[in-house]
Formats: structure tokens, C-alpha cells, sequence
């Protein structure tokens, strides 16, 4: 590991020359393109500004995108549940609509930091940070998500697993592109979520593992009809656990699939050590537990339990 | 230095020849109006609505903005140092190395071996070598990126063990071993030769950071006159004077320390205004100008102290019918890479010294074996944090007993209650215990309040899934109240006004453990009037006596004992005025909320105002000054015998847990905590200190730990740095005892970092309870007690 002279020093200054408020999508998207990839993309400021105190990030201006209108609402479209670029975790939270029909993603954005960071920080940027254990990346690779990226350019729709190119990076370039919704289907009949997460504390801390899983069944023949695993931080990205579905989809509910479901989540899953945050080791072993429990939880919501 | 007499009768002598410890307890024949009520914090209001300015709420106006250069290796012999980039930068006023420092280049609580500014070598990563002040925080920052240093990379050394040996790099020139002090009771081998029962056991400790809320600040203004003068939070402004002026080359008058409001310290800001104070006063020194230095989170966690990592080998023993006969224990302490507070102050202070005094816990044991090493290696240095040396111990002690429970098959409830201290029991030390022994009574009041006997039968598996288990855990604990070395006297002004009202000067700092609620209570009781009549002066060396550090959980006992002598001087003048005034014999007058009046007639009376009011005017005192140490400390540097502190507060607690057996997370779902306080002065106080350390306590189980690697501390945010939240700590039951102390006053004894040590170890005890596996090093966090259940592979119910 080597460090910088920043490893040592700290201002509690943030240098940027330039803080702009647009007042509409176009003017957010043109002021991005003036500066050619030197402004970057703020709303709640609970990941860029301490990136920036950090001088992890260094821009000459901020574009305040946390006042534009038409973002902020969550709305359903047929049977896609539709999310502004700006919602935040705790309207997530509160929403009946996301509880009822998304309730991995409400319990995801419940365990996000502290309620100060739920009021200010978005879910939209919690994906863009990249992170391979947000909070609410899991629920949204889960659910099937995809989003919706606004440049000068115009407009286009990502899907989630396309959308984390691992390394903290995604498919939206935050210096030149602003994420303005996130869709996914809702949950009916049939299907079951779960949302877990595994910390050292309690509280306002990175997870040590989250895990989101929606499962679809058929309650007369009792099988799985399909399933979705996303865990983190197993992986450089946010990661889905496509061996562990494989042998889900179509197989019979039963205690044995779901321990093979873990066994093969156990064996995908390529998480690294960390001195603060435990060994590649015990995160593998917690993978099995996690998968497990939330395949267990899962099935019984879609009122398919294990006998 | 010590003597060899250490017995029931010297405490009694020692009374005798100080007559001023006598009748501290019964001030008047009456039950007191103020001490013992739960009136509100006097500093509630301003900080609960914010109005309090902390250091970093000072105007900057006119001030100098300091920086510091830090060392980005851990041990390096410094080359070349090249500031003159930096000089020229449009905006900076000084850039120092080390041979700018105008006295001694050295600072430290104890042993001034840290440099103010290192000319020659590095020690650890963060050792300062540049100061920068520059107009803004922002040009300092830059000056500081111009410096170049040209360092050689020394072998570094990171463990306490491997540092004693001898081809280990050497940290400092005299070598790694800074201290080395043994403790010899009776024939430890003898005692092993007589048990039934003998187990070995190893724990560790880490380096914990204190995460007080408010980061370090210090601002050095130059006075007209030459006098330097340092404000900022500090739990020491006496030893911050101590070293400025020795740094400045200056006499001491020419230094004035100034504590302003202090958002927590635990400990840690005994040493770090120290560091910033004397580099602030260079800066200011060669600027002639006001350099403020303030720390970012990060700097705090990476620059300063952090509680001594212990490791501790013990090799008990007791009979079948649980009685305790020997006990063996090695600790090697971590100092770091500088001295600090450390080593030996004679005869009794220093972390392994109190380390060793405490390691065999609050049991009689008849023979003892302590050796304890305290050495230098290239981490960040230890100082003192909420019990300086005992919560390190009591990790060991209290888990060790449990274990030697189990091998002998009693309970844990049962050996406590076998080999506890009682009054007339001799410590480790040899001290026999002659008063205010209450620690049977915390442990029997705990186990009534938590229900012990039905929930130590009631564990198992608490949920259908049989992923939960519950466990119970007691942690029992002692604590001194004072600092066991020569320099513990504390010294109060009382000063009352015409008005009759009052002005308290004492150099006892406030950190939010409540001394200027609890202080003023003991003044206004002994003048005999109201608690808001008082107003507590601000620690300012140049205006009150020398207190002594507010370290040592000494504060309400020692300073409280010395404003009960100043405010006798001041009464013994007011009530000799009242006297001439009512026509009555002084000896029945009593002095009572506001009021004087004779004890036999209530009704001949005057108000307090009026006798002062014409004291003032016929020159009468109104001013007392009352000095008070403790009976003097003793520990025979070969035995490690001796009374080494004058009284001990004892506690009990019991903590019930919930571990998932498949993850290892825990959570504290019940507690209660007992204690012997002597006397409560505030009793609502007294809780929030109870409910604080706990969850201090809970913090050291659970997950806190400065994760260091090569040097590099990977944690410095308290992001990554994990205190307890408030959804981690469980209701909390305080229980408190008094059981009197006669050197106190009304009886007191020190409570400040008593609760956070038996809560450590109640829980680490309730876990194994639950799961059947110990976490031996610390923190128990989800992993560690995964592999913990893992290795014990005992099968359960």
C-alpha cells in the first residue's frame, strides 16, 4: 500500500471555484458540458463532499441538481414503478407504494447511514457512487433495475448489471451526465423479497455484507420460478450470484436448493480482505448465511415457504 | 520514596498528622440542602441550544493559521529539510524547523521526549517535522506541499515483545525497554503448589482512540507584556504551562493557560494541548502573532494518544472449594513511540504501573507474581483514556475468573463472591482495605436489580430458527480515586462577594463530566447557600491555585475536599461577624440556604448577604484558599508493595446478550451496573456517567480498535472508526451505593472512569456464556466471535 502526502494532511476546506444552482434539466445538463468534465454532478453531497474534502475528487464546480423539478416523485406506470433521479432514501422509506411493491429496496434505503444522510443523500446517487456495498445498489441489481442517463446528448437506459463497471465506476459519468430516473417492475403476487445486511454496529456504517433477493414462484407446483440474488461487497461491483439463481429457476422449493443455492454464492463470490472490515475468508462464509437466510425469508413472503 | 509499612495502622497515622482530613464528612449537624440533589448540569442550557462556543466557534479574525508537516514513514532519519519554496509563498509568515525552537525542543506529559519540531529522526507516522503559519488555512496547506524532506528509511518495529529483543531497531537511543517494574506478594510458587486448579490464559488488547466530539484546537496569542497565552480545551492546563515555557525558554509567569469549553477528553487531552499548545507558541513566538492551530478528525486520530495495547499473560490458581491462591501475570504495555504519560512517576503512577497495582483484580489473592514491561516501539503513542491502564487489565482479570469458574465447576456469581474484597482484605499491593469497601454490596444489589439467578439459568437458544443464543455476564471492577504519585494536591479559591454571592476559582477543568455542577454544589453547601449563588471561574493559571491534572477520577473527591477548606475560611469569618450581629455564640449558628441563624432560637436570623456585606465593609475575609492531597502514596519499587492510592470505588455489572450463532453478531439486549460511589453528590449526574461508560465499555467489547498496518493506521474517520451508536447500547440500569468514604467530602470517592471498565468484560463474558466461545483479543466483533464459536466446537443444547 503506498501513500500521499493527502494521507497525512487534511484541510476542512473544499476546493471548488464554482457552486451553480440550474433552475431546469437542460441548463444542469449545458452547465456540464461547459466545463467539459470539471464540474461534477451534486444533490445530497453525502458521497461527493466528503470525496472532495478527501481531494479523492477534484473539480472546479459543483452542480447543485437537488432543486430541479419533476425529479422527486415516485409513480407507477402499468407495472413499472418509476423513481426521480432525486428521491431520496428516506421518501423511499416512506413511500407505501415502494413498501408494498418494493419492499427490498425500502429495507435497503432504511439502513442507509443516519437519518440526516437519508433526508439529504439520493438513491439515484447512492448507484452512482459505484460502491460495491450500497445500501440500495442490492435491492435495485435485484429488482431488475435500470436507469435512465441525460446528457447534452439526449437520453438512454441502462440496465443495472451493465450499469457498474466495477472500480467505483459506472455507466453515468457524473461530470457530464445526470441520472433522471430508475425503473424496475413491481412486485406482485407470486414474488417475495428480502433485504439483509451483516455490520459491525448497528448503525451509520459501510456494510461487512448486504444482500438483496426477489424470488418468483409457482405456489401450486411449489417451485421457483425464477431468482434474483445481488450481494455486496463480493466483487468489484455490486454482484449478482447467477450460479446460485441457475440452480434456483425451476427447481422445487426445498431445503436442499437453498443450500446449494448458498454453497454456489459461497463459490462465486470473490469478496478481498480488509484490516478495518474483516477477511475474504469470513465474508465467504457469511455469503452462504446470507444467501440462505434471504432465499428462506424471500419464499415465505411469495407464500411459498420451506416445508 | 516508599516504605515498607504498609498495614491497617498507616492511614490512621497518616490522619493524624494531616488534622485537615479530618471531619470532611459531618459539616454540619444537619442533612445537606444541596449535595445529594439532582439539580440540572449549570452548562445544560447553553449547550443544549447551541450558545456555548467551543474552540472552534472563536472569531479567526487577526489569527495566523499553524500547520504541521507530518512524518509520512514511521522510522526515518531525516536528511535534508528544503522550506524555501514554501518561505516565499505569497501569504506565509513562518515556516520552522527544528532549530527554530527557541528552548527545549521537547514536550511530554511526563518525560519531554517528543519533539516540538524533529531535527534529526522520525518515529512514527505523524511526527511533526515543519510548522508552517500562514494567513489562511488554505496557504498553509500549500506551503506545506512545498516543503521537500529527504528521509533514510530505518527498520521499523511494531510489537512491544519483538522491540525488547535485541537486535530490534532501536526507537529511542536508550533503547525499547522504557520501564520495568514487578509486583511480589507472598510466593506465588508456593500458592501454585497449594491449588487444585490452574489455568494459563493470554489476552490482548488493541490501541483504542478516544472519539471525543470536539477536535483538537489551540490558539497561542502573544500579550503586549511577552507573556504567551494558550487557550484552548485541555484537561491539563497546568502541565501545558509546564511546557511551553520550557519550550519558549521562558519562566513559568510568563506562560498563561486558559481552558475554554472542552467537548469531551477522556483522557486525551491531558497530552494533546500539550503538542498543539507548545507548537501554537512557537509559531506565535517567532510571528509575534496570534497562530491558531485547529485538527481536522483525521489529524486527531493520526497525531495524538490512544489508550496503551496490553498484552497479558496470566497463570491462575485456586482450591476445589474456589478459594484463590496464586496468581502469575506478565503485561507487556505499548508505548508507542513516545513517553507521554507512560513510564514510572513515583511511586505509583504510570500505565503499567497502574496496570500492574489492578491486574489481579478486585480479588484476595494471597500470593502474586506481576511483571509489566512498558516499551517503545513505532506506533502512535499510548497516554491516558478513561481508567489509564486499568480497563486493559479488567479485560484480563474478569475474563480469566470466568474461565477458572468453569474449570472448577462453580459459577461466576460464586467465586466473585468467594474471593472478593471485603474491608480488612489485603489488594495485591499488600494495602489492607480499612474503609469504604462496598464491592459485595454492588454485587449483590446488581444480581437482585438484573435478576441473576433466573437469567443465568435461562440461556440457550432464544428464536425457532435456533440461530440465537442468550448469555449472561458479570464484570466486576475497582477503581482509585487519585493519581498515586507525589504531585496530587488540588487548590481552590472561595470567594464571596457582598451580595453573597460567590466566585469559585479551581484549576479542575470541565470536559461534560459535570465538575462545574458538582463542584459548586460542594461550595454552596458548606457556606450554606444556594447552588446559583455560585458561579465556577474558568481554569486560568494565572488565576487559580495549581489543581493538578482533572485526570484520575480525583476532581469531586480531592477538589471537593479543598473547597470545603477554603469555604470554611470565608465562613469562619461570616458566621464570627453573624455572631457580633445576632448576639448569638457562634458555635450555634447555622448557616443554611441563604440564611444564618441560631440553631437553638430559628427565629433570630439574618440573611448571608448581610454578615458578608459588612465583613466586606470592617475587612473581614472573603477570601479562602484551601489546599488538600490525599494521605501520600507508597510502593516499594522491589515488591511493588504499598498503599498506593488512599480509596478505591467498586462496581458490579451484569450484561445479558444475544449472539448470532451463525454470523457472530452481538447484541446487549439487558444491563445493569452497581456501584460504590461513597457518596452521590448529583445523582442524576452521577447516572450520565454510569450510562457513558457503559457504553464506552461497550465500545472497547464490541467494535472499537485503531487498526494499524506497518505503521499506517487505516482507520482515522469515524467512519471507519467504530463507537458505539445509540442503537447498539442497551437501557442501562444504574444502581447506586454509598458506602462512606472518610477522606471524602460527605463522604465521596471518584466515579469518572470507574464505569467503563466492568462493562468490557461483562459482556465479553455474557458472550462466551452464549455461544461457548471467548474472543481473548480484542474487539469481539462479528468475525472474531464467528471464529470464536468455530474453534470451540462445543456442542450446545
Amino acid at each position: 500500500m503506498s501513500y500521499a502526502f493527502k494521507d497525512f494532511h487534511w484541510a476542512n476546506d473544499i476546493r471548488v471555484n464554482e457552486y451553480l444552482l440550474p433552475k431546469t434539466t437542460a441548463e444542469a445538463l449545458e452547465m456540464l458540458a461547459e466545463y467539459k468534465g470539471q464540474a461534477q454532478v451534486v444533490s445530497g453531497g453525502t458521497d461527493v463532499i466528503p470525496k472532495l474534502r478527501k481531494r479523492e475528487l477534484e473539480v472546479e464546480a459543483l452542480v447543485d441538481i437537488s432543486r430541479l423539478p419533476g425529479m422527486s416523485d415516485i409513480k407507477q406506470k402499468g407495472d413499472k414503478i418509476i423513481l426521480g433521479g432525486l428521491v431520496t432514501h428516506a421518501r423511499t422509506v416512506a413511500s407505501l407504494l415502494i413498501r408494498e411493491k418494493a419492499g427490498v429496496l425500502a429495507e435497503g434505503a432504511a439502513r442507509v447511514g443516519s437519518p440526516q444522510i437519508r433526508n439529504m443523500g439520493t438513491v439515484a446517487g447512492n448507484l452512482a457512487s459505484g460502491h460495491p456495498a450500497a445500501d440500495t445498489s442490492m435491492p435495485l441489481l435485484a429488482l431488475n433495475a435500470s436507469v435512465t442517463i441525460a446528457s447534452t446528448e439526449g437520453e438512454r437506459v441502462v440496465d443495472l448489471p451493465q450499469f457498474f463497471q466495477g472500480g467505483n465506476q459506472t455507466a453515468a459519468d457524473s461530470r457530464r451526465e445526470i441520472i433522471t430516473q430508475i425503473s424496475f417492475s413491481a412486485l406482485g403476487k407470486n414474488q417475495g423479497c428480502c433485504y439483509l445486511r451483516l455490520s459491525k454496529r448497528r448503525a451509520l456504517t459501510i456494510a461487512i455484507l448486504v444482500l438483496a433477493t426477489v424470488v418468483d414462484v409457482d405456489p401450486d407446483e411449489k417451485t421457483i420460478r425464477d431468482a434474483a440474488i445481488a450481494i455486496g461487497p463480493v466483487a468489484p461491483m455490486p454482484f449478482r450470484a447467477r450460479d446460485a439463481e441457475e440452480i434456483l429457476k425451476g427447481a422445487p422449493v426445498s431445503k436442499e436448493i437453498v443450500e446449494r443455492a448458498g454453497d454456489a454464492a459461497y463459490k462465486e463470490s470473490t469478496p478481498e480482505s480488509s484490516v478495518v472490515w474483516g477477511s475474504d475468508e469470513y465474508k465467504k462464509e457469511m455469503v452462504k448465511v446470507f444467501v440462505r437466510r434471504g432465499l428462506y425469508k424471500a419464499l415465505k413472503r411469495a407464500g411459498c415457504p420451506v416445508a | 520514596m516508599s516504605t515498607k509499612t504498609h498495614d491497617h495502622k498507616q492511614i490512621k497515622t497518616l490522619t493524624k498528622d494531616k488534622p485537615d482530613l479530618q471531619g470532611l464528612i459531618k459539616t454540619s449537624q444537619m442533612s445537606p440542602s444541596v449535595v445529594g440533589k439532582s439539580i440540572v448540569r449549570t452548562d445544560a442550557l447553553s449547550k443544549v441550544t447551541g450558545k456555548l462556543a467551543f474552540g472552534a466557534d472563536y472569531s479567526q479574525e487577526g489569527f495566523l493559521h499553524g500547520k504541521i508537516l507530518r512524518s509520512p514513514y514511521p522510522h526515518a532519519v531525516i536528511k535534508s529539510i528544503d522550506i524555501e519554496k514554501a518561505k516565499n509563498l505569497s501569504g506565509v509568515a513562518a515556516v520552522l524547523t527544528a532549530e527554530d525552537v527557541p528552548g527545549r525542543n521537547g514536550f511530554g506529559a511526563i518525560i519531554p521526549d517528543q519533539p516540538v519540531i524533529c531535527g534529526d529522526k522520525v518515529r512514527f507516522v505523524g511526527d511533526g517535522v515543519a510548522l508552517v503559519a500562514a494567513e489562511t488555512e488554505k496557504i498553509a496547506n500549500q506551503a506545506l506541499e512545498l516543503i521537500k524532506v529527504e528521509y533514510d528509511l530505518l527498520p521499523p518495529v511494531f510489537d512491544p515483545i519483538e522491540a525488547l529483543k535485541e537486535d530490534a531497531p532501536k526507537v529511542h537511543e536508550k533503547g525499547n525497554l522504557l520501564s520495568y517494574n514487578k509486583l511480589r506478594k507472598g510466593d506465588a510458587e508456593k500458592g501454585f503448589a497449594q491449588a487444585d486448579v490452574i489455568i494459563e490464559r493470554t489476552y490482548k488488547v488493541p490501541f483504542l482512540d478516544h472519539a471525543y466530539l470536539e477536535p483538537d484546537i489551540c490558539m497561542a496569542i502573544p500579550q503586549v507584556d511577552g507573556t504567551m497565552l494558550v487557550e484552548g480545551p485541555m484537561q491539563a492546563p497546568f502541565t501545558v504551562r509546564r511546557n511551553i515555557n520550557a519550550v519558549l525558554g521562558v519562566p513559568i509567569n510568563r506562560v498563561q493557560a486558559r481552558q475554554i469549553s472542552m467537548g469531551g477528553g477522556f483522557g486525551g487531552k491531558e497530552d494533546s494541548p500539550i503538542d498543539l499548545g507548545c507548537r501554537a507558541a512557537v509559531l506565535a513566538h517567532h510571528t509575534r502573532r496570534p497562530v491558531r492551530i485547529a485538527l481536522e478528525r483525521e489529524e486527531v486520530t493520526l497525531q495524538t494518544c490512544k489508550r496503551h495495547p496490553m498484552t497479558m499473560k496470566i497463570k491462575i490458581g485456586a482450591k476445589k472449594d474456589g478459594s484463590l491462591v496464586a496468581f502469575e501475570g506478565v503485561i507487556y504495555d505499548e508505548q508507542g513511540a513516545y513517553a507521554s504519560l507512560g513510564p514510572v512517576i513515583p511511586p505509583a503512577g504510570g500505565s503499567h504501573i497502574h496496570a500492574m497495582i489492578m491486574m489481579s483484580g478486585p480479588y484476595e489473592i494471597p500470593n502474586v507474581k506481576i511483571d509489566a514491561y512498558l516499551c517503545f516501539t513505532n506506533n502512535p503513542y499510548g497516554g491516558a483514556m478513561r481508567g489509564f491502564g486499568a480497563p486493559q487489565v479488567h479485560v484480563a482479570h474478569e475474563q480469566i475468573i470466568d474461565e477458572l469458574a468453569e474449570a472448577l465447576g462453580t459459577t461466576p456469581f460464586d467465586i466473585r463472591r468467594r474471593n472478593g474484597l471485603r474491608e480488612g482484605s489485603a489488594t495485591a499491593t499488600g494495602q489492607v482495605l480499612d474503609q469504604s469497601v462496598g464491592l459485595h454490596d454492588t454485587l449483590e444489589s446488581c444480581a437482585k436489580a438484573f435478576d441473576w439467578e433466573k437469567k443465568y439459568q435461562d440461556t440457550g437458544y432464544v428464536n425457532e430458527e435456533k440461530t440465537k443464543r442468550r448469555g449472561v455476564g458479570i464484570g466486576m471492577g475497582w477503581y482509585r480515586t487519585s493519581i498515586g504519585t507525589n504531585n496530587d494536591a488540588c487548590g481552590a479559591n472561595v470567594y464571596v462577594h457582598e451580595d453573597g454571592t460567590v466566585l469559585l476559582s479551581t484549576g479542575i477543568t470541565e470536559m461534560g463530566q459535570g465538575s462545574f455542577t458538582v463542584l459548586p454544589q460542594i461550595c454552596a453547601e458548606e457556606l450554606g447557600v444556594r447552588v446559583e449563588d455560585v458561579r465556577v471561574a474558568r481554569p486560568d493559571t494565572d488565576a487559580v491555585p495549581e489543581s493538578g491534572p482533572t485526570v484520575g477520577s480525583r476532581s469531586t473527591t480531592l477538589m471537593g475536599n479543598a473547597i470545603i477548606l477554603a469555604a470554611r475560611q470565608v465562613k469562619k469569618s461570616i458566621l464570627e461577624m453573624a455572631a457580633e450581629m445576632l448576639m448569638v455564640p457562634l458555635t450555634r449558628l447555622e448557616s443554611r440556604d441563604r440564611r444564618i441563624y441560631d440553631r437553638d432560637n430559628p427565629d433570630t436570623v439574618l440573611e448571608f448577604r448581610e454578615a458578608a456585606a459588612r465583613c466586606m465593609a470592617n475587612g473581614k475575609r472573603l477570601i479562602g484558599q484551601g489546599w488538600w492531597a490525599p494521605p501520600a502514596p507508597s510502593l516499594d519499587p522491589e515488591t511493588g508493595q504499598g498503599n498506593p492510592y488512599f480509596v478505591y470505588t467498586y462496581s458490579t455489572h451484569m450484561a445479558e446478550v444475544n449472539v448470532d450463532m451463525e454470523t457472530g453478531e452481538v447484541e446487549v439486549t439487558d444491563y445493569v451496573a452497581a456501584f460504590d460511589v461513597g457518596k452521590a453528590i448529583n445523582p442524576k449526574a452521577l447516572e450520565g456517567q454510569i450510562e457513558g461508560g457503559v457504553a464506552m465499555g461497550l465500545g472497547y467489547a464490541l467494535t472499537e480498535e485503531v487498526a494499524i498496518e506497518n505503521g499506517y493506521i487505516q482507520n482515522l474517520s469515524l467512519r471507519d472508526y467504530l463507537i458505539p451508536t445509540s442503537l447498539d447500547v442497551p437501557d442501562i440500569k444504574p444502581i447506586i451505593l454509598e458506602v462512606e468514604n472518610k477522606f471524602g467530602p460527605y463522604g465521596a470517592k471518584g466515579i469518572g472512569e470507574m464505569p467503563n471498565l466492568p462493562a468490557t468484560p461483562a459482556i465479553l463474558n455474557a458472550i462466551a456464556n452464549a455461544c461457548g466461545g471467548r474472543v481473548r483479543d480484542l474487539p469481539a466483533d462479528p468475525e472474531k466471535v464467528y471464529w470464536a464459536i468455530k474453534e470451540a466446537e462445543i456442542p450446545l443444547d
